[in-house]
């Protein structure tokens, strides 16, 4: 009996001393302030180069605001030397340096920021790294493993082939663009009446477009396990989308050089897109920012101003490398419905 | 004892489990970055680093020109209570200098230094200023960089306070009154440095006087006119009255603008070519309108001969809007349209003492006299639809191509050439003068000419050291008003 009596003090105490360490999580929700985004690089090719500004909404349980565009900042880009460019705003929100600004290599640059309402914010010094010539671009056909034997993602593969310098940390970015002819229908256009109902409604014009694009995903690599050496690196994927390659598809390829403090910031910012949901994801982290408020220095910024060395190079897509095509989609319209389509034939194009 | 033990094991649990067994952390001090740099200023980053809040009485920078950091400059932020990084701005540097920098923070009385670091500040220097030709109390944008906020501006000799630099980038001045000269030199002082500009600031100068005025009621275009000593003649042209080509030409006392008709024999015509000593010719016999397919065009060529003209052997080729250009004894012809309003590039050249005509050669394009052209030494100058300027050298037969004319080019202005340079303006109802200075092949703008009604050009003469220019109102008007130029004049 006096051991049953121990065993539950000796539990008691287990259970309390463990349930003893938890404590509230108290959120000052008071201290939630739009943050800044900035979102910018600049590069070694002719401008104008852009730097977009936003304030984000603030986080909480009720949605109490938009993000806004920042309009009326003054921003100017410095080199080492003291030569400054001013950037003029375009749109709301973008500021564009002048069209003959490029950055150089082996220059700092800093991203001077004066807000409308006084704010002021610095990035770090950037120093721009040259970047390797493009060797080649390699494109490869791809089938996507799929449950259906009828549905089935394809496409073509890019891979950036390229010599890494031995001597030196190497970090690339690459921004996979492409341009394509269209061959539309727009007599089969239709339209929907009062009702809702579909009815013809073809249009004269136009049938051939050339449709430029720009393909998302953020490819970035680090040579810490490859210095040195000749490399053969995926760096993007075109989908058939069953109108991409239904004649000629050009690949334009820019292989971009990267700080190591903007590929830590690719890397972290990859890293938190790829959070799914699963047991898998990596944990959610604090992403870095090189841009500095000058009176509240702890104050969060969100974004990164980069500059890049640029090398870029293009191939058109044989199109005997498809092995299967994707079911033809023609576009029932004026093709240059498109975002990016022009009817003008690019002078390079045949 | 199985019992006893686990109820240690359970007690020692218990007091152990929220024990904080953390390490006692030193609170330090990193100096971060030198994230910019000009020539008076820098702004510095560093880094308070705990594990916990913090009691730091004063933190801030130091900045000295010495390793060792004897006497530094102390940039103070006060007191801190959180780790993280903070930032100073520090804006009374020497230019071109090497510093050192160190972050410090004060804790318990005790002072902590963080790493060193080495910063240079920047040269000033200067790019360009704009504009580059003004009047007085027009604002001045001087671009440079790494301008001090002590930076003056030395016009000539007289010392200009920004009234403001922007981003040590841009002073932006206000032009004072000329003193002794037309231009300035512009110098620009950082910290005792002098740096002056290859480009000197030219005022825009000029003076514009009321000549009189006539009235006429022949109301022509396209016309011809030259001097003589005490006369302006103008004359033949359309007359807007019977919409024809006139016959008659004018003389006009200079002094006294008493204007009588002037004897010429020769027919009535439109578009012909003139130069300023009087010698003309050519022209359409009849009025020329855009739709016209054909020109009927005269032959004649005539000079200007005391009381009369002289008629002189006719011109080997109908011209309608031809150039004409007197040298020494020679007279030139360019361009002009033939009767089957075909563009003539033939250049026709006239023996005064022979009077005789030959063709010399063919020009690369064909001027039309409604656009401005003018003689400075050997060189014959047209300026095109375009506003490109050529030039013709009769001596060496080469052809070149100077400054671009700074306006839009209209027709029927002046162009007139006085103490080697040339005055262009005025053209259609434009009231702008613009300057061409051969030996620096530049133009320069002149003062505009004072009067805002429309008016139109129907010629000039130079006297007493300065250009006379006769106008009219650009509707129907029968008055001619004449006004004087000075272009020295400040």
């Amino acid at each position: 009996m006096r051991l049953n009596t121990l065993y539950i003090l000796g539990f008691t105490l287990m259970i309390f001393g463990l349930s003893s360490c938890i404590d509230e999580l108290n959120i000052d929700t008071e201290q939630k302030r739009n943050i800044l985004v900035v979102e910018g690089m600049i590069t070694t090719e002719n401008g104008p180069h852009k730097i977009s500004l936003s304030k984000s909404a603030k986080y909480g349980s009720i949605l109490e605001d938009d993000i806004k565009k920042e309009q009326n900042a003054t921003l100017f880009i410095r080199d080492e030397v003291g030569d400054q460019v001013f950037l003029t705003e375009g749109s709301s929100g973008s500021y564009f340096t002048p069209a003959d600004f490029k950055a150089e290599v082996g220059r700092s640059y800093t991203l001077s920021i004066t807000l409308a309402n006084g704010e002021r914010y610095i990035s770090t010094k950037e120093l721009v790294p040259e970047v390797p010539k493009l060797n080649s671009i390699v494109l490869l056909w791809k089938k996507q493993p799929s449950l259906s034997d009828i549905q089935f993602t394809s496409g073509i593969e890019v891979y950036a082939n390229w010599n890494d310098p031995e001597d030196e940390k190497n970090y690339y970015l690459w921004q996979t663009s492409g341009l394509f002819k269209i061959n539309a229908r727009p007599d089969l256009h239709v339209s929907k009446n009062f009702f809702g109902n579909p009815v013809p409604d073809p249009k004269d014009c136009c049938e051939e477009c050339y449709v430029s694009e720009t393909l998302g995903g953020l490819s970035i690599f680090k040579d810490n396990l490859t210095n040195g050496n000749e490399i053969t690196h995926r760096v993007g994927f075109i989908e058939d989308d069953g109108r991409r390659f239904m004649d000629k598809y050009m690949v334009i390829l820019e292989q971009r050089s990267l700080t190591k403090n903007a590929f830590q910031f690719f890397d972290l910012l990859n890293n938190q897109l790829s959070i799914q949901g699963d047991i898998f994801d990596p944990p959610p982290a604090k992403i870095g920012t090189n841009i500095i408020n000058l009176d509240t220095p702890d104050e969060d910024v969100i974004g990164y101003f980069g500059v890049s060395d640029v090398s870029r190079d293009s191939i058109f897509l044989d199109n005997g490398i498809i092995l299967e095509n994707q079911p033809s989609r023609i576009l029932n319209d004026d093709c240059r419905v498109l975002p990016g389509s022009t009817t003008e034939i690019p002078s390079f194009w045949n | 004892m199985k019992s006893n033990v686990f109820l240690i094991f359970s007690f020692l649990f218990f007091f152990l489990a929220c024990e904080n067994n953390e390490p006692a952390f030193e609170v330090s001090v990193y100096t971060e970055e030198v994230v910019f740099t000009s020539g008076e200023k820098v702004i510095i980053t560093g880094r308070v680093l705990s594990t916990d809040d913090v009691n730091i009485s004063d933190h801030g920078f130091q900045i000295s020109e010495d390793e060792n950091f004897n006497s530094p400059e102390i940039l103070s932020l006060g007191a801190k209570t959180v780790p993280g990084r903070f930032v100073g701005e520090y804006a009374d540097l020497n230019i071109e200098s090497d510093y050192y920098c160190r972050a410090y923070i004060i804790e318990e009385g005790s002072e902590k230094t963080g790493n060193i670091l080495p910063f240079s500040t920047l040269n000033p220097r200067i790019k360009d200023f704009s504009p580059k030709e003004g009047s007085q109390n027009n604002k001045i944008i001087i671009e440079g960089v790494n301008l001090t906020s002590d930076t003056y501006v030395l016009w000539n000799d007289q010392t200009i306070t920004p009234s403001k630099i922007i981003e040590e980038s841009f002073l932006e001045i206000q032009v004072p009154a000329p003193e002794n000269l037309p231009f300035a030199t512009l110098k620009v002082v950082s910290q005792g440095q002098t740096l002056e500009f290859p480009d000197r600031f030219e005022y825009i100068i000029g003076s514009w006087g009321d000549g009189g005025s006539i009235v006429d009621t022949n109301k022509n275009n396209n016309h011809i006119y030259f001097e003589d000593l005490d006369y302006f003649y103008y004359g033949l042209g359309i007359n807007r009255e019977f919409n024809g080509p006139s016959p008659k030409i004018f003389r006009l006392n200079k002094t006294t603008l008493i204007r009588d008709e002037f004897e010429h024999e020769g027919f009535a015509t439109e578009g012909s070519f003139f130069t300023p000593n009087g010698y003309f010719g050519g022209g359409s016999l009849s009025l020329v309108k855009e739709a016209n397919t054909t020109l009927l065009n005269n032959s004649q060529f005539f000079a200007l001969d005391g009381d009369k003209t002289k008629r002189l052997a006719d011109i080997p080729a109908l011209l309608y809007q031809a150039i004409a250009f007197a040298h020494d004894n020679f007279i030139y012809i360019y361009g002009g349209e033939n009767q089957g309003r075909e563009r003539n590039t033939n250049i026709y050249r006239y023996s005064i003492e022979n009077d005789f005509w030959e063709t010399m050669g063919s020009s690369p394009y064909s001027p039309l006299n409604e656009y401005p052209y003018f003689t400075i030494g050997n060189k014959n100058y047209f300026i095109t639809e375009s506003g490109q300027l050529n030039s013709h050298d009769i001596l060496s037969d080469e052809w070149e191509v100077h400054a671009q004319y700074p306006d839009i080019v209209k027709k029927d202005g002046i162009q007139v050439v006085f103490q080697g340079n040339a005055y262009v303006g005025l053209q259609d109802i434009t009231r702008k003068v613009f300057e061409y200075v051969p030996t620096e092949d530049r133009w320069k703008k002149k003062k505009s000419n004072p009067t805002l009604e429309p008016s139109v050009t129907l010629g000039t003469w130079i006297d007493d050291n300065q250009i006379t220019v006769m106008r009219t109102n650009s509707g129907n008007g029968e008055s001619r008003f004449f006004w004087t130029f000075d272009p020295f004049f400040f």
